[in-house]
């Protein structure tokens, strides 16, 4: 492959590529296996009609986000529906201020919780089927609004089954890094869980 | 970075999220059963933390595969789909 070629798009790798991503996206926002499969299909099949115009410059994975994105929002338009409410969505800030706000650094080598996202005590009990059922759901939700990255981890460890170092290697970090990653997500988890399930504000 | 005796809230929740994915060393264990039996708000971190445990392991179990994937079925079907319109 010469040095031009790099960035042009390569339909043929698609599917390996991308497909499952696209579908998990698409899977936990309209929350359907055969609509997901249906938008992933619609996003690659108007990829390709639009591809002249990408031909030479082609960053795909953004490209084809994208598309999707919009066939999702059509979908909801189409059915008249919404996707469940976001929490404050903190997937782009930075670690000082995601941390900032679950503790508070007023004292000095304090850092203790901020009274605002302190754990409440949870009062449901998780072991009742039908309430199991309803946090199945929320969690799932909550699962799918943490950065592809965090929830990589999770699917890594548990659906590949592969070892923490493994983990680190997939993703190409060094293992301070993927424990950083963790601690964001448990926050971000039981914050989501607890505003949803168990409905404090 | 935990060479004090006393852990912070936020190295104690870190420490309780590591826990999910590997065993603490003693010095690690010690020190957060120490702030543990200090602290309310990380004690319930930690009761919630098993609950969200067990739930990523049924959300994220091999069984439920198919969520996270697309079928191999639909797979080979768009493939065939893509490689026929891009030949044209």
């Amino acid at each position: 492959m010469t040095e031009s070629t790099q960035y042009r798009c390569d339909p043929d790798g698609w599917v390996k590529a991308y497909a499952d991503e696209l579908f998990r996206f698409a899977y936990f926002r309209v929350n359907n296996h055969e609509q997901a499969e249906d938008l992933v299909q619609e996003t690659f099949l108007s990829a390709l009609n639009s591809l002249g115009k990408f031909r030479n410059d082609c960053t795909e994975k953004t490209w084809l986000y994208n598309i999707l994105k919009n066939k999702i929002i059509d979908f909801y338009r189409k059915n008249g529906s919404s996707p469940i409410q976001k929490t404050k969505v903190r997937n782009t800030e930075t670690d000082e201020d995601f941390f900032n706000h679950f503790f508070n650094y007023d004292a000095p080598n304090q850092a203790h919780w901020n009274p605002s996202a302190a754990p409440n005590e949870w009062a449901v009990p998780a072991d009742d089927l039908l309430v199991k059922a309803e946090f199945m759901l929320i969690l799932q939700t909550c699962l799918s609004y943490l950065p592809e990255t965090q929830a990589d981890v999770f699917r890594l460890k548990n659906i590949d089954d592969l070892k923490t170092d493994e983990i680190c290697k997939e993703l190409n970090i060094s293992s301070s890094n993927l424990w950083v990653l963790i601690h964001r997500a448990k926050l971000q988890l039981r914050e989501c869980l607890e505003k949803n399930w168990q409905r404090y504000e | 970075m935990m060479n004090k005796l006393m852990l912070t809230c936020k190295e104690a929740t870190l420490l309780i999220s590591i826990k999910s994915f590997r065993k603490l060393n003693l010095s690690e264990a010690l020190k957060l059963r120490m702030h543990l039996m200090a602290c309310i708000s990380c004690r319930r971190f930690n009761r919630q933390n098993k609950i969200i445990d067990q739930g990523i392991n049924e959300a994220l179990h091999p069984e439920h595969d198919h969520l996270h994937r697309l079928s191999k079925e639909k797979k080979e079907e768009l493939q065939k789909t893509i490689s026929q319109s891009n030949k044209k």
